[in-house]
């Protein structure tokens, strides 16, 4: 009996075993055993923030000499569009207040009044298979799965796995991505999909598109709101290419999404979870 | 044994923090290598069957948990992995540098084509080939630039690790 427990093989099928339990288990997104991941990033991500903090430090030094030549032209350019978005900004105000006037009389029911929270990212990918990166809040602040993750320019992704400190963000090019999404001008909902060949590029691409639908290069793409994933109406970027599909009536495109993913920074989370959780 | 647990342990941390910092300032089109697959496989070109068979076990968490999928595929593969090679490692000459990135090469192939098959083959992705091509043979090419370096520092490792034990059981 002892020579059975003590072999080999028997070792290695108890591991496999164990370990198969482990991902099935673990597989679903928002799974308790997931807990275990904290072993790992609990004592990590105050180290990650703290490389993060010191390779942005030299990444800014290494730019500024190569940015202060460019500087004065950009500087004269960006006056001149800053008296042109002060004019704008003066006609948005005004817009604006007439929008909520008519909001009120409407009782319209207000978009993002979730609460966000301002986040880091600390770590990209370490695989090479997928296009998630590590963010410096976790469940401690009250974020969790499936809270969307945008930026000042549009979409980023989602929240995947949340663990106490940190959490992970699959962003809209990987590939197991899917964002339900309109085209701006003409209103139809189409499929947003991260695609292999084109994240590596930083694009992703939009299915189903119909063929009666007048779609042109540089449209704007946003989220449709129909999932209750995302909110209606964020920015997820620009056509730059449409192409038939053989054999097929439809089309699908390529956008190239709002947001830069190769130098993102700060992200914000919209904490929509805890307020349909709880 | 309560020390060398404490270094492992140290070590298996330290090279999840570089994989997820560091190493993205080596990456090349967009690939990085894999240090954790490459720190596994080193030992277990050094170490005897089952010790190396659970530092891969653990380092192959390390990954899982680094990437923010189900746990355990990558555990197994480590896992697996380091017990074949620990198995026929008497019989290599080690000091010829090419053993470990003849062994680092073709584990990575091997590895990162049997967790494609489980998370994207399976479930009926068919980018294979171009995946292939385009992300794990880069990979195992940039795996096996770094498999001598990083074998020669965990064996000087190890080597520290048996000197202190030598030394403190010798009475």
């Amino acid at each position: 009996m002892r020579r059975i427990f003590g072999s080999k093989i028997f070792i290695i099928s108890v591991v496999i075993i164990l370990l198969l339990l482990l991902a099935a288990f673990t597989a679903p997104e928002d799974s308790k055993l997931g807990a275990v991941r904290n072993i790992l990033t609990a004592p990590l991500s105050p180290l990650q923030k703290g490389i993060e903090t010191v390779s942005d430090k030299i990444k800014d030094s290494v730019n500024f000499f190569r940015e202060i030549r460019t500087a004065r032209e950009e500087n004269q350019e960006l006056k001149k569009k800053i008296e042109q978005m002060e004019q704008e900004l003066e006609k948005v105000y005004r817009l604006e207040k007439e929008n909520e006037d008519l909001r009120k009389i409407l009782s319209f029911k207000e978009q993002f009044t979730q609460e966000t929270v301002g986040c880091n990212i600390i770590a990209k990918d370490s695989g090479n298979l997928f296009e998630t990166f590590t963010i410096d809040r976790g469940s401690r602040d009250g974020i969790s799965v499936n809270d969307p993750v945008i930026n000042a320019n549009g979409l980023v992704g989602r929240v995947a796995r949340v663990d106490l400190f940190t959490s992970k963000v699959v962003s809209i090019i990987d590939t197991e991505s899917s964002v339900s999404a309109r085209l701006s001008r003409t209103r139809d909902l189409v499929i947003l999909r991260g695609d292999a060949q084109l994240r590596l590029e930083g694009l992703c691409r939009l299915d189903y598109i119909p063929p009666d639908v007048e779609v042109s290069v540089g449209d704007k793409v946003e989220t449709s709101g129909m999932s209750s994933l995302y909110p209606k109406g964020i920015i997820i970027g620009e056509i730059i290419q449409i192409t038939k599909n053989e054999g097929q009536f439809d089309y699908h495109a390529i956008v190239k999404p709002a947001v830069d993913f190769r130098r993102l920074e700060e992200v914000v989370v919209i904490k929509v979870g805890a307020e349909q959780g709880e | 044994m309560r020390k060398k647990i404490l270094i492992l342990v140290l070590f298996i941390y330290g090279t999840c923090l570089l994989q997820s910092t560091v190493l993205e300032f080596i990456e090349i089109y967009g690939v990085r290598p894999n240090l954790l697959l490459v720190a596994a496989i080193s030992a277990a070109l050094i170490r005897n069957d089952m010790e190396s068979a659970f530092m891969g076990l653990f380092l192959g968490l390390g990954m899982d948990i680094l990437v923010g999928r189900a746990l355990g595929w990558y555990g197994m593969a480590f896992f697996l992995a380091c017990f074949l090679i620990a198995l026929i490692n008497p019989k290599l000459y080690r000091e010829n540098p090419l053993v470990p990135v003849f062994f680092v090469f073709v584990s990575t192939l091997a590895i990162e084509t049997l967790y494609y098959t489980i998370t994207f083959f399976l479930k009926g992705y068919d980018y294979f080939v171009f995946d292939f091509v385009h992300v794990i043979l880069p990979e195992s090419l940039y795996n096996a630039v770094l498999a001598y370096p990083v074998f020669r520092l965990v064996s000087y490792m190890y080597k520290r690790i048996d000197k202190y034990d030598y030394n403190r059981t010798r009475l």
